[in-house]
């Protein structure tokens, strides 16, 4: 029984999970490197920062954060600042009036591909200095994300204007976190947790294994994948030396050297084990 | 470095392949662990003052797998193993692995080991909603509704300590080691058990 209970211990302590998302059809981009841009129209002037500074600090919490995770294919990308002069990225609702409990996306904030990262002024989205910031994925298809925004609060009221460059950082982070498609998480030491702090340095587990899950990593990831690829180019240049096809090793034909040997070794061992060990029985049976 | 690395994993494992090196001598121990997974260790946030989780923590893992002796000094052992499932909040983990390690015993109890593993992360729940704080009110979020699975390929690096037929084994598993920006290590500890192959055929 003590047996029993010491494992039962050992199994309950260990690393949790709280992540939720932001759909309820876990709805991601299609594409594995999604792209975020500022918009040109984003003065920022209640939120004391640039358009060009907003997209270099966007750039560090991507890198900081997302992008530090293998176990996640997702790699979100510096885009460029995004030309429009609509101002409904300024001054748009982004979820709907009628949102009771969740944040429906609002048709008044426009849609476009990417993720799209402008100031924003409305006090529908803001409502008070509590909310640093809002995004949601706006341009939802079924499981499919097509595009989403992230909006600073750029109200006269805002907060985000006396945040450290560490805090503006994970905001950002938080909110690009949201456009891809996770929810909060209850972990307040989560990136994903409501409430900022200035010492979020780093992503939990929590957040790792959400952005796993939504954008999962695959070394195999089809059917030619499996084969690898070990390509030789068709098209090499005409005569002299560079006439010799040229050898373009990909990363899942080095996976494949690598694995499917020890796979096959596994298999042919267990076999091999299997039948000595029948041999034997056999023998002993003899004997007997 | 990567075809280097390439080469040897390949004349590593192909090298059994040949029927002079399956012989019945050359199977020498069934090889059983158990022990501690540290994921990630000392890479993630663990509180909002933070601090890393770099204390030790026990999430139990066990592994089996056959070792081959190429040579003396020299072995291979293929195993396979499972980070024993995680559950809270409704959603489940669960790692499994495929691995092999090369391994040189320069003295007869240490063991040196350079290994590859196939990193399964299978993450899942049953669906459902959770309402959570949200800025100064609350808002709906949705719980996963089905399983998924990455996948990773790592390269492995360990040193045992071997008395009798037992050993503790300490080894990392480096994932994205070609990518030093998003290059994330896991480690284990273990308690190894081999049993002679002598003993069981």
């Amino acid at each position: 029984m003590k047996t029993l209970l010491l494992i039962y211990a050992l199994l309950s302590i260990s690393n949790v999970y709280a992540f939720r998302l932001i759909t309820n059809t876990s709805a991601t981009f299609s594409s594995k490197e999604v792209k975020f841009h500022v918009t040109s129209n984003s003065t920022c002037s209640n939120a004391g920062i640039s358009n060009t500074e907003l997209l270099s600090i966007a750039e560090d919490a991507v890198n900081s954060y997302w992008n530090k995770v293998p176990s996640s294919s997702l790699r979100l990308k510096k885009g460029s600042i995004y030309n429009t002069t609509d101002a409904l990225y300024l001054t748009g609702e982004l979820c709907a009036s009628d949102s009771v409990s969740s944040c429906d996306p609002a048709t008044t904030v426009p849609t476009a591909g990417d993720i799209i990262i402008a100031c924003n002024s409305n006090t529908t989205n803001f409502p008070n200095s509590a909310y640093l910031a809002i995004s949601a994925p706006n341009n939802v298809s079924g499981s499919k994300i097509t595009g989403a925004v992230v909006l600073i609060n750029d109200t006269p009221t805002t907060a985000f204007a006396g945040l450290s460059y560490a805090e503006k950082r994970s905001v950002l982070a938080h909110e690009l976190g949201h456009a891809v498609g996770l929810g909060h998480s209850n972990r307040n030491y989560a990136l994903m947790y409501y409430q900022n702090s200035d010492k979020l340095f780093r992503l939990s587990q929590d957040d790792i294994d959400g952005i796993t899950y939504l954008y999962p990593n695959q070394v195999i990831d089809s059917c030619s994948g499996i084969l690898g690829s070990l390509d030789l180019k068709n098209d090499p240049p005409a005569g002299g030396k560079g006439a010799l096809p040229q050898l373009k090793i990909n990363k899942i034909f080095l996976f494949n050297m690598a694995i499917a040997p020890t796979i096959g070794f596994l298999i042919l061992m267990i076999a091999k084990f299997f039948t000595i060990l029948r041999f034997k029985l056999d023998n002993h049976s003899v004997v007997k | 470095m990567f075809k280097w690395i390439l080469t040897l994993l390949l004349i590593t494992f192909q090298y059994p392949y040949s029927a002079h090196a399956f012989g019945l001598q050359s199977f020498k121990d069934l090889h059983l662990s158990i022990g501690t997974w540290l994921e990630n260790y000392g890479q993630v946030q663990i509180n909002n003052s933070g601090d890393t989780n770099d204390d030790f923590e026990i999430n139990p893992y066990l592994t089996a797998g056959l070792e081959y002796e190429l040579k003396p000094q020299f072995s291979l052992l293929p195993e396979v193993g499972w980070v024993i499932q995680r559950t809270e909040n409704d959603i489940s983990k669960n790692i499994f692995f495929l691995r092999g390690d090369f391994i040189y015993s320069p003295w007869e109890f240490l063991r040196l080991r350079l290994g590859t593993s196939f990193v399964m992360t299978s993450i899942s729940a049953s669906g459902g909603e959770d309402t959570l704080r949200n800025g100064s009110g609350t808002e709906v979020y949705y719980i996963p509704a089905e399983r998924r699975t990455a996948t990773n390929q790592t390269l492995d690096l360990g040193v045992e300590y071997i008395k009798d037929n037992m050993g503790v084994k300490l080894q990392n598993y480096i994932f994205a080691w070609n990518e030093s920006s998003e290059r994330m290590i896991t480690y284990s500890l273990s308690f190894n058990y081999y049993i002679p192959m002598k003993d069981l055929l």
